[in-house]
């Protein structure tokens, strides 16, 4: 072949192995062929949706440059607005130093005094003497209260205080186990219920700790000598 | 393994819709090595070799269709993936500000400190004497030397006649020869 011929005429290059002396990943030429189609599609997908799926407003691009610039000039005039304002000469270079003495000098006066004075109680009569000018004032004469006086006031009080006081002692000397007795509930049921009844009810339930109630309340004479033997009398006689 | 699959009928099956990505997929496995190492010895560096191959066949996709059988497929695809080579390396030499030759210098460091180059010191000085070769007449020697291409074959790849053709890889095997005695 004319390629090799020529060759031949030139010993060191032809001294040289003509085998490919570079070499790829393992594997590499397995899956080139698939990533060249993945990425063929990917650049076709790009291709037929230009605008990725997303879209803007209309005339956005149109308008987008004026905006931006009109941004801009907003932005610029608003960091100038600051600008107008000026201050004297030096000032930030001695503001602390004067915020500095300016607390020495309120620290060596001490809390602030204020010097001027008023009348004792000024202020808790001024409310008052405005309304007396203003809101109260009458023109047909001066009105006094009647019971407007402190005297009448505690007269009042002492007399609640005596009726109510009469009220509970009388209340206590009245007062009696039996007359609470004829006001408590019990008294009241038990009023309605007949006597009969409630002797009956007694004998028939009554036990050892209640003989002497019973007796007490049948009114019979009480033998404490022979006691033994007067509760037998009674309790025969009863049968 | 190459798939062998005719062009005519890649080139069939692609204009149908309907078998257009799997001509597509024939298209790769057959010529994917072919662009690789055409594009690889141009630019040394694997993963740049990498990019560049899928933008070759990206581009292969959106122009196929319109591809007049007035070359060979394989050479039309060379084309392309030349025209990406020299692009990026023109744009190599924008981006740093470097002239071409400090390109090479460049793609030298990148060879030397490459870990996917596994030739002997003979075949390191040689890639490094193409470096120093303008970038046609080194791919007319990678495609004459390394592909076995024919003249008129990297003519229709180069747009360049097949005389010059000629001079320009015996010139490049002169310049590799004295940069291989040199070192000696």
């Amino acid at each position: 072949m004319e390629n090799k011929d020529l060759i031949n005429d030139y010993m060191s290059l032809k001294q040289v192995s003509d085998a490919n002396p570079f070499t790829v990943p393992a594997g590499y030429f397995d899956d080139l062929a698939d990533r060249i189609v993945s990425r063929k599609n990917l650049d076709e997908l790009k291709n037929n949706t230009p605008s990725e799926g997303f879209t803007v407003p209309e005339n956005y691009f149109e308008e987008l440059t004026a905006n931006i610039q009109s941004r801009i000039a907003i932005e610029n005039a608003v960091n100038e607005e600051g600008m107008g304002f000026t201050v004297p000469d030096g000032y930030f270079d001695n503001l602390e130093q004067q915020i500095k003495s300016r607390i020495l000098v309120e620290d060596a006066l001490g809390a602030p005094v204020e010097h001027f004075t008023v009348p004792q109680d000024y202020f808790e009569q001024l409310n008052k003497s405005i309304l007396d000018k203003t809101v109260k004032a009458n023109k047909n004469g001066i009105i006094i209260k009647l019971f407007a006086s402190a005297s009448f006031k505690y007269a009042t009080a002492a007399c609640f205080a005596l009726v109510i006081g009469g009220g509970i002692l009388l209340n206590e000397l009245t007062n009696s186990p039996v007359n609470d007795h004829k006001n408590s509930f019990l008294h009241k049921q038990l009023s309605s219920v007949p006597i009969n009844d409630i002797k009956s009810y007694l004998q028939l339930n009554d036990d050892a700790g209640d003989t002497q109630q019973t007796v007490v309340t049948e009114g019979a004479p009480v033998d404490e000598k022979n006691l033994k033997n007067a509760l037998q009398n009674y309790l025969d006689s009863v049968q | 393994m190459p798939i062998e699959v005719e062009d005519a009928e890649i080139l069939s099956k692609f204009q149908d819709e309907k078998t257009r990505n799997e001509a597509f997929n024939i298209l790769l496995k057959k010529y994917q090595q072919k662009i690789y190492w055409h594009v690889r010895r141009m630019v040394i560096d694997h993963d740049d070799a990498d990019d560049l191959v899928q933008d070759v066949f990206i581009k292969v996709w959106k122009n196929l269709a319109g591809f007049r059988n007035d070359a060979q497929l394989y050479t039309w695809m060379y084309r392309i993936a030349t025209n990406e080579c020299i692009t990026f390396l023109n744009k190599k030499k924008q981006k740093n500000n470097i002239s071409l030759d400090d390109v090479a210098y460049e793609l030298a460091d990148t060879l030397a400190d490459s870990t996917y180059f596994n030739g002997d010191a003979a075949q390191r000085k040689l890639q490094e004497a193409l470096l120093t070769l303008p970038e046609k007449q080194k791919l007319v020697f990678n495609m004459k030397y390394y592909d076995d291409m024919k003249y008129e074959e990297i003519s229709q790849v180069l747009g360049t006649s097949v005389g010059a053709l000629k001079a320009s890889f015996h010139l490049a095997v002169k310049k590799i020869e004295a940069h291989l005695l040199s070192k000696d």
